[in-house]
């Protein structure tokens, strides 16, 4: 209501300026009356059908009077000074005020008010508070479940129970789904800031701008937990069936970012020197997220397999027994910059241009205790707090209270540009980039690991060493360089060269070093002013150091796995572009790219290969003054393969040489599984803008198709190699039996029209109708429930979602509007 | 002092003199002729001239460029006057980009937003000014188009498609007042020169994101090294086909580089708790990082 009240006020001011500075205009002739603008009010009205809040995601599209646009600006043909104020969407989510005004050439200053609103989904919560940092669940509902936990010697060997206890919880779990309140996540970002940019001279600059953003909202975050459970008496795991807990949450945001920055500069015709400090501050209001387990209102620990207290080495059974969790949220930071930029012109038409930058973040916020679950200091073990005698419910019993988070920043960029003959002309490029933490390196005991019920005192798990808990603060360094060389061998023909290398050092990593060289050529061929042909291709090949081998502390993933970012990779691409137009009226654009990437060709895991393919054109057409069209279709083909394997310790081959088990731990070639994934996204737009009566009726429509289907097909490539070893074509863990997903597919229909009537020189009334229909497949989310015990390939009796998802929406949005420029 | 040293007031004098030289030779050597004044070009091309008086060239007196007026770009016009033949006057428009460039870079290079400009990849793709720009227009920083986006769409087709997936940045149309049209390419990109790579405005593309996600730069106790290395290892800035913007579905993003334990190396069926909702993050919710003493596999 009242922001209605603001939006029919600010129209009602707006209008009466723009009539004003109408008259003013009518009396003194155009432009001399000093102000120019516009104001678009209209009226709207939409149906949406589904998910509202993906159609709304970016946007606020409200039924009613509003205020679209509005501008003024102020400034006569003869003075120096300037005034203008910009206005969209007033009184909405996603409204935008702006005030610049200034001296030409003396200073400029600038206000502005933005605000984004971010829709996410819908969902439903059975948590109270939320929004806030305390999720909370009444406690007789905790106890009510309490008493109905079975544990795991309960439980037998059958994991699925529908008629025990698991029958019991499930009927209060859906009781209070029954009454949840369905909640909304979404986001706000409100950003406002002032800027000041002043001339000392003609040649010096000074500026200083200072920016404050505010967030607020909620967005879904999970704390689950998992058991591994072998089904059946005395069998090896070659099924592994998993308990999982948890809860979809809702994450209280309420960050504020501030930023200044000031800086000073000298800009003179053939060179040029600035130097800037800018400073952030990141704030955020919630340090944790407390939320209630729906299934305990009593701390416990979690068990050995035959329900005792849990002892060191244990994997921990009756997981996720604690009666609050916690959640740490992003940390406060301050970071400072300084920067220095200068420019010079150079002989041969050549120029240098660098900057330098050199920074740190702090980060101290304090740290939360390992746990709120005070059960655990009751465990006794070597190692656990009970032996150590910590509460590990005090963040004094941490070793240190905080990080002492200090990251320290030095970049630089520097261009050498010059044209040594009228043919040729070079670029050398070269960055540097350095980052290095020296935040502490703190040592733990252990921490609260399995659900928050258990003690570990390690960080990972493998067949080898295992690492201590302690934290280790990454760095690296990054630089590039490059040449380039353009050469205009005749007229219509320029040949480009290119030469790259780019170094990454790595500390703290399981990888030391990167080095990728590349190399390419191209040519851009004009065969007449109204035709060019420009394509290129690009070389290029990177070699890593020091990766090291899996299965150990350095490095607890698979013996074998390469992650792709750090891997090997022989990189070919190429690219295309035809512009033709062979008339003033008709425009004709076709394009082409391809990249493959061949990644550590001589590992098992992980990321091998990836194409890129990707083909377009757009065409214009103008047959008349009164008539265009437009037309622009873009397919993409994204392929590449991954390889994994599923894990096992007990289901092998035995003592055959292809027995890999002692080379890749417990990955058994018998259990190795590689994707395929296809991905291609089909985009369509076509436009057409006719004017039925000249410059007076105006019809503007277009239609957007956006179709991507993802695919991936899942397969086990070791069949042969069973079946020579005296297998059945289909041993393997069940966990490693291929299985390909169904198609994931989004389709979005954009349909718009508008139809304007240019009733006066400056006043145009007009009808628009928009019409979006989009759908998603994508089992992920279409299988969603809220709660989806009985439907799920593990036990999930105990973990509560909130089912945020979207999947389809359709959309009509009409509009009548009135444009009035002045 | 040398007395026979040369002045450095001279120098600079000199330097300076050779520079508008340069700048202007490629326009006598296209046009000839007398300097006639605007108000003399007004008499044909009063709807070009006129539209100028909104155009932020109409105060070019104010920054340094004296006496500014058509034939500030266009040469002298005398020539053309007499013969009114459309040859006896440069177009800049319609010349190389390097040459039309020219014509802007003699005031405009000594701009910031332009101090990379020289090797930047829209000059070395002999993608000048008049490609984006146009001097004649009042549309907002002298586009050619009416929004920003349209005038990158023309070459780069494929951010354009990247708008209408299934997630993205605020960006999709902004013509309209149903638009999401809340940031723009230059939001992050600065099409005259960067000193980054892909013309990032910023130190590098972490650090552009960290501008608007600022609550994941900071140091952490326990990290996720893509975070603070690359976001674009799990992120596609300009849309994706899935959700957040990763570049691939996940469990399988987090699956092509993590393989220990046995319930995330399963390939994993279509009612997996693994697979479904938020897959991975189900458990592993602090994906970029966690300052929490017990979260060291990102779990809370």
């Amino acid at each position: 209501m009242i922001r209605g009240k603001i939006a029919c006020a600010a129209a009602a001011l707006l209008l009466s300026l723009a009539l004003f500075a109408g008259t003013a205009q009518a009396e003194a002739g155009a432009g001399i009356g000093g102000a120019a603008g516009l104001l678009d009010i209209g009226v709207q009205q939409k149906k949406v059908n589904g998910s509202s809040e993906k159609f709304e995601e970016y946007r606020d599209v409200r039924n009613g009077f509003l205020v679209n646009d509005a501008s003024i600006r102020l400034e006569q043909d003869a003075s120096r000074y300037f005034l203008e104020v910009k206005i969209k969407n007033p009184a909405q989510e996603n409204e935008y005020y702006s005030l610049t005004g200034g001296k030409h050439g003396i200073y400029k200053y600038n206000l502005f008010y933005d605000s984004i609103p971010h829709n996410f989904s819908d969902g439903v919560l059975l948590f109270n508070g939320a929004g806030t940092n305390r999720l909370s669940i009444a406690d007789n509902v905790q106890s009510a479940l309490q008493a109905v936990e079975q544990t795991r010697v309960e439980r037998g060997n059958v994991i699925t129970d529908t008629t025990g206890e698991d029958a019991s919880a499930q009927s209060i779990v859906r009781g209070l789904y029954a009454q949840a309140n369905p909640f909304t996540f979404k986001l706000k970002r409100e950003k406002a800031g002032f800027s000041l940019e002043c001339n000392v001279s003609e040649d010096v600059k000074t500026w200083a701008k200072v920016t404050n953003e505010k967030r607020t909202g909620a967005r879904v975050i999970t704390a689950g937990t998992y058991e591994r459970y072998a089904q059946g008496s005395g069998l090896a795991h070659t099924a592994d069936l998993f308990l999982v807990s948890g809860a979809d949450l809702a994450e209280p945001i309420d960050f504020r970012t501030t930023t200044v920055s000031l800086g000073a500069g000298v800009y003179k015709r053939s060179w040029l020197a600035d130097f800037e400090y800018s400073f952030t501050d990141f704030n955020n209001r919630n340090a944790a997220l407390i939320w209630d387990n729906p299934f305990r209102i009593t701390d416990a620990t979690a068990t050995s397999s035959a329900g005792a207290s849990a002892a060191s080495g244990d994997n921990g059974f009756e997981r996720g027994r604690f009666a609050r969790g916690q959640l740490s949220l992003s940390p406060d930071s301050k970071s400072h910059d300084f920067t220095a930029s200068g420019a010079v012109d150079l002989p041969h038409r050549g120029r240098f241009t660098g900057t330098v930058s050199y920074g740190w973040i702090t980060q101290d916020s304090p740290f939360l205790p390992y746990t709120l679950n005070s059960a655990l200091n009751g465990l006794a073990f070597a190692g656990a707090p009970g032996a150590l005698g910590i509460d590990v419910t005090n963040a004094g019993s941490l070793p240190k209270s905080n990080l002492d988070g200090d990251v320290k920043t030095l970049s630089g960029s520097f261009v050498v540009t010059a044209k040594p003959t009228h043919s040729l002309k070079t670029t050398l490029k070269y960055r540097y980039y350095d980052y290095k933490n020296e935040s502490d390196e703190i040592r733990f005991p252990g921490y609260a690991g399995f659900g928050e019920s258990y003690w570990r005192l390690i960080k990972n798990d493998t067949n080898t060493t295992d690492a201590a808990v302690f934290n280790e603060p990454l760095s690296f360094t990054r630089q590039t360089a490059g040449l380039s060389l353009d050469y205009h061998a005749s007229k219509p023909l320029a040949l480009l060269f290119d030469a790259g290398w780019e170094g990454w050092k790595r500390e703290k990593l399981r990888i030391d070093s990167t080095t990728e060289y590349s190399a390419g050529a191209g040519f851009l061929y004009k065969a007449a002013k109204n035709a060019s042909l420009k394509a290129g291709y690009k070389y290029a090949k990177r070699t890593v150091d020091g990766y090291k081998n899996g299965d150990n502390a350095a490095n607890p993933e698979a013996i074998g796995l390469r992650n792709f970012d750090w891997a090997d990779r022989v990189r070919h691409k190429t690219d295309a572009r035809f512009q033709y137009d062979p008339s003033e009226t008709l425009s004709l654009g076709l394009s082409g790219q391809y990249m493959r990437d061949k990644l550590a060709q001589d590992s098992r895991f992980g990321l091998k290969k990836v194409e890129n393919v990707a083909g377009g054109l757009d065409v214009s057409y103008t047959p008349s003054e009164r008539i265009a069209f437009s037309l622009n279709y873009l397919r993409e083909y994204r392929k590449s393969r991954m390889n994994s394997g599923a894990k096992d310790d007990a289901f092998d081959i035995g003592t055959t040489t292809d027995n890999e088990a002692t080379l890749f731990g417990n990955f058994n070639p018998l259990n190795y599984w590689n994707t395929d994934i296809k991905e291609t996204t089909d985009t369509v737009g076509v436009g057409a803008k006719i004017q039925i009566l000249p410059d007076k009726l105006t019809l503007d429509t277009s239609y957007n198709l956006s179709y991507s289907k993802a695919d991936y097909n899942t397969f086990n490539p070791n069949r042969d190699l069973a079946v020579a070893n005296g297998f059945a074509a289909g041993a393997k863990l069940t966990n490693a039996v291929a299985q390909s997903w169904p198609t994931v597919v989004n389709r979005l229909h954009e349909v718009k029209a508008n139809l304007s009537y240019k009733w006066f020189a400056n006043l145009t009334v007009g009808v628009g109708y928009l019409f979006e229909w989009y759908k998603l497949d994508d089992f992920a989310w279409n299988n969603m429930n809220p709660y989806m015990a009985g439907l799920t390939a593990e036990n999930s009796t105990k973990f509560v979602f909130a089912d945020a998802t979207y999947n389809k929406y359709e959309a009509h949005v009409g509009q009548i509007y009135m444009v009035y420029k002045f | 002092m040398n007395e026979t040293a040369i002045p450095k007031r001279f120098l600079r004098v000199a330097a300076l003199a050779c520079s508008l030289i340069l700048a202007a030779a490629w326009i006598a050597l296209a046009a000839d002729g007398a300097y006639v004044g605007s108000d003399k070009c007004k008499e044909c091309h009063e709807g070009i001239v006129g539209s100028f008086r909104a155009n932020i060239h109409a105060k070019a007196a104010y920054y340094g460029a004296k006496n500014a007026g058509c034939e500030s770009c266009h040469g002298p016009a005398g020539a053309h006057v007499e013969s009114g033949d459309k040859s006896k006057i440069v177009n800049p428009a319609k010349n190389s980009a390097e040459i039309a460039s020219a014509a802007c870079l003699a005031c405009h290079a000594k701009g910031k937003g332009q101090m990379f400009w020289k090797g930047s990849a829209h000059d070395s793709q002999e993608a000048g000014c008049a490609a984006c720009h146009k001097v004649h227009g009042n549309k907002a920083k002298l586009l050619a188009k009416p929004d920003e986006k349209e005038v990158c769409f023309a070459c780069h087709s494929e951010v354009r498609a990247s708008m209408l997936k299934r997630s993205k940045h605020p960006m999709r149309d902004s013509s309209s007042p149903t638009g999401e049209g809340k940031m723009s390419c230059s939001a992050c990109h600065n099409p005259h020169g960067a000193r980054s790579e892909k013309l990032i405005a910023a130190k590098s593309i972490n650090d552009k994101c960290y501008e608007c996600h600022a609550e994941k730069k900071a140091p952490v106790l326990w990290e996720h090294s893509p975070v603070k290395e690359d976001c674009m290892t799990c992120h596609s800035a300009h849309g994706s086909s899935f959700d957040k913007m990763l570049t691939q579905k996940v469990p399988r993003l987090c699956q092509s580089c993590h393989m220990q334990g046995r319930h995330q190396t399963g390939t994993l069926s279509t009612n997996s708790v693994y697979a479904l909702g938020r897959s991975c993050l189900n458990c592993h919710p602090m994906i970029h990082g966690s300052n929490n003493p017990s979260g060291p596999v990102l779990q809370r």
